[in-house]
């Protein structure tokens, strides 16, 4: 699959491309407006309760992760956030605007791309843009300049007459993506985009949303693999069993759990002498030689490494290679939940 | 109701274009019409009965209606007409069906019409239905022609004139001229022609259901394509994607029955009536079938469950309502029982529709039972597949 590159004024309109840090309006003045607020959301299926509470904010520029495994509620909050499920409480807002079932007018900053696929496969691709771009309230020579846009972001321009059924996987994922951005969205709501994708796919979807990312756009992406959450996400937001167990970046939430990264060194010279100096520096929590190399416990070891590096050479030790392994989310949600995220 | 017309143009699309719409609901009651009206021959030019007549009156009046419309019948060749002494001897006749049907003029009847008070023939319907069909219909066109003579009398009187005995015998002459000479008027070649209608409407009322229910599926074919949430994520109402769904299963309809109209007048010789009338009656009768394929798509749980159902509803509503057998020939009982279907409503209409001088006065009940029909199960329907968005 083609990446989906996407230039910013081909998704969102001039005003609202945000090159500052996710979060904070243009010009770094403050924070960026909340495209997303949902306060205390709550749904229940009979005696289940799907979604206990659920609470959280995503700004313009910034990407939310919900992350959880399956059945944890992610899908049951989004479709609430998007208007299709009404909550049984709570409130959700999305640029200001309430949001629930009879909503109209603020679906329409809302971009919905569902798990599973939803385009027509006995219409065209551009059929299909037409057809959901007239929802939105496209028409005329603005809509086709945006299904052309889209189909030349989405890589399809060439197959755009095709009906969707002959389509690849790969290239429907890449059209069910397309109709969500027809409209320019304000909120992009991503669920679980990558299950079922090729790896070529998949890395491609991300690429593509950490553009849209960077071009202004609110993302709320939900997942179950830890390390899409970790690579694309500003924030992220733990769901289990229907509520957020914790939320925050994702040094937040290690550091909830009391994590620390392990550096691993291939070193040659004065191995002890060089962990003692290693153990002097603040943040290093333990440092243990061994034959060829040394074991560190290091709080925040991107931040310490040069210090740590500038302490060993001086007592002439060489060091070869060396190896970080951070505490990942993964290890958050076995520690908060005692279970593993793919459970 | 833009973003309905939008979702029913895109439905319109996908089925014309997998061309499902087009078989089912024009070319396969199209070509049956035909195989019916070539193949089934027309039992009418071989029909004859016997009608017997019990006079209890005995005044002008009773003449009237036997020296008149009855003795048409005679003239025609359609019936023999045997007197008889008292209702009792009639009953027994009939029972007995040495008799098609009897009608019974009450004492009084004269008297009664010349007040303008009410009074009641009474028809006696043995074994044949047709025989009963035939007697109700000649009996019914004498009582219509002498409520038209006592209408005419009544405004002559009210404004002030008078009638006099030349005039009482015009109008009297007028009243025996209305006679079912009228019937008898229908050559072979018109009766060919009913013979086709009947088959065109029959095989249109019946396959109109086919043709609805695209229109009533759309949502469970939405949440089957995964497209029902993206749906329900666009800025448009909720009653929108169900409306969509039901003004496309009208635009269906009146396409299918439209198309077995047109096509069975000029290949088939069908005479169906007055175009505004015949429009309003494919209205009426589209609206009725669109209500009631919605409420049936919402009494399943998926496409497959819902096409089925639909097709066992629509086949069981024509045995019912006449499709397979003209009402006129079927037992009294399953005529009666047809009244609860939109296929006989419709085929009565169609039959009014065949007499040239019919109006829209004729077709109204039809036109609003079918109506009626329409609206009270397409708004139960309506209900139902709007509860039915939210996902469980």
């Amino acid at each position: 699959m083609t990446a989906i590159t996407t230039p910013p004024d081909q998704v969102v309109p001039p005003s609202e491309i945000a090159h500052e840090p996710p979060g904070t309006t243009p010009g770094g003045e403050g924070p960026a407006e909340a495209v997303l607020t949902c306060r205390g959301l709550r749904k229940s299926f009979g005696n289940r309760t799907a979604v206990d509470g659920v609470g959280f904010e995503i700004r313009a520029g910034e990407t939310y992760g919900l992350l959880g495994p399956n059945g944890a509620g992610k899908t049951t909050t989004i479709s609430m956030i998007c208007g299709i499920l009404p909550a049984d409480d709570g409130e959700v807002r999305v640029a200001g605007v309430k949001v629930d079932t009879g909503t109209v007018a603020a679906k329409g900053a809302i971009g919905y791309v569902p798990q599973d696929l939803a385009i027509y496969p006995d219409l065209s691709a551009r059929e299909n843009l037409t057809f959901f771009g007239r929802l939105y309230g496209l028409r005329g020579p603005q809509l086709r300049e945006r299904i052309a846009e889209i189909l030349s972001v989405i890589d399809l321009a060439d197959r755009a007459d095709e009906r969707t059924e002959r389509f690849s996987g790969g290239m429907k994922r890449r059209l069910n993506i397309g109709i969500g951005l027809l409209h320019r969205p304000r909120l992009l709501v991503l669920d679980e985009p990558t299950v079922g994708v090729d790896p070529q796919s998949r890395n491609a979807i991300l690429t593509s949303v950490e553009a849209l990312s960077a071009a202004g756009m609110g993302i709320l992406y939900t997942t179950h693999y830890m390390e899409e959450a970790e690579r694309l996400c500003d924030r992220v937001g733990i769901i289990d069993e229907g509520r957020i167990i914790a939320e925050g970046t994702r040094r937040e939430l290690v550091a909830l759990v009391g994590g620390s990264d392990k550096v691993k060194l291939s070193a040659t010279g004065d191995l002890a002498a060089a962990a003692a100096a290693a153990r002097r520096i603040a943040g290093v929590r333990e440092a243990t030689p061994h034959d060829g190399g040394i074991d560190l416990n290091v709080v925040e070891a991107r931040r310490l490494l040069p210090s740590i590096f500038a302490a060993m050479t001086q007592d002439g030790v060489t060091i070869r290679s060396v190896e970080v392994v951070e505490p990942d989310l993964e290890a958050v949600f076995l520690h908060l939940t005692g279970k593993a995220l793919r459970d | 109701m833009r973003a309905a017309l939008i979702i029913a143009g895109r439905i319109l699309r996908q089925r014309l274009r997998d061309r499902s719409a087009i078989i089912f609901a024009v070319l396969t009651p199209l070509g049956l019409a035909f195989a019916f009206s070539a193949v089934i021959p027309d039992f009418t030019p071989n029909f004859h009965t016997t009608v017997a007549v019990v006079d209890e009156d005995r005044g002008a009046a009773a003449q009237a209606l036997i020296q008149g419309p009855l003795d048409g019948l005679v003239t025609a060749g359609i019936a023999d007409v045997k007197t008889l002494a008292t209702e009792a001897d009639a009953r027994i006749a009939v029972s007995a069906d040495e008799v098609g049907a009897a009608v019974i003029i009450p004492a009084g009847f004269t008297e009664a019409v010349h007040d303008g008070t009410l009074t009641r023939l009474r028809i006696l319907g043995g074994g044949s239905p047709t025989s009963r069909e035939v007697v109700r219909a000649t009996v019914t066109s004498f009582a219509n022609a002498v409520g038209a003579g006592q209408l005419t009398l009544q405004t002559v009187v009210a404004t002030g004139g008078t009638v006099d005995a030349t005039s009482l015998e015009r109008i009297r002459a007028a009243l025996l001229s209305d006679s079912p000479i009228a019937v008898t008027d229908a050559t072979a070649e018109r009766r060919q022609a009913n013979l086709a209608t009947f088959y065109g409407a029959a095989m249109a009322i019946m396959f109109v259901f086919f043709a609805t229910q695209y229109g009533a599926l759309a949502i469970l074919t939405e949440r089957r394509v995964g497209t029902l949430n993206r749906l329900l994520t666009a800025p448009i109402s909720q009653g929108s994607v169900v409306l969509g769904g039901s003004i496309a299963g009208l635009a269906l309809g009146l396409l299918a029955m439209t198309v077995l109209v047109v096509a069975t007048t000029l290949l088939a010789n069908a005479s169906w009536g007055p175009p505004p009338l015949v429009g309003a009656l494919i209205v009426a009768a589209v609206i009725a079938a669109v209500g009631i394929s919605t409420l049936v798509a919402t009494l399943a749980k998926t496409v497959e469950q819902a096409g089925g159902l639909n097709a066992i509803v629509a086949l069981c509503l024509s045995a019912i309502g006449g499709v397979f057998i003209p009402l006129s020939q079927a037992p009294e009982i399953l005529a009666r029982l047809s009244l609860i279907t939109p296929h006989a409503w419709f085929l009565r209409a169609v039959d009014t529709l065949s007499v040239p001088t019919a109006g829209i006065a004729d077709i109204l009940p039809s036109l609003l039972v079918l109506v009626g029909m329409g609206v009270v199960t397409g708004g139960i329907g309506l209900v139902r597949a709007r509860g039915a968005l939210v996902p469980a």
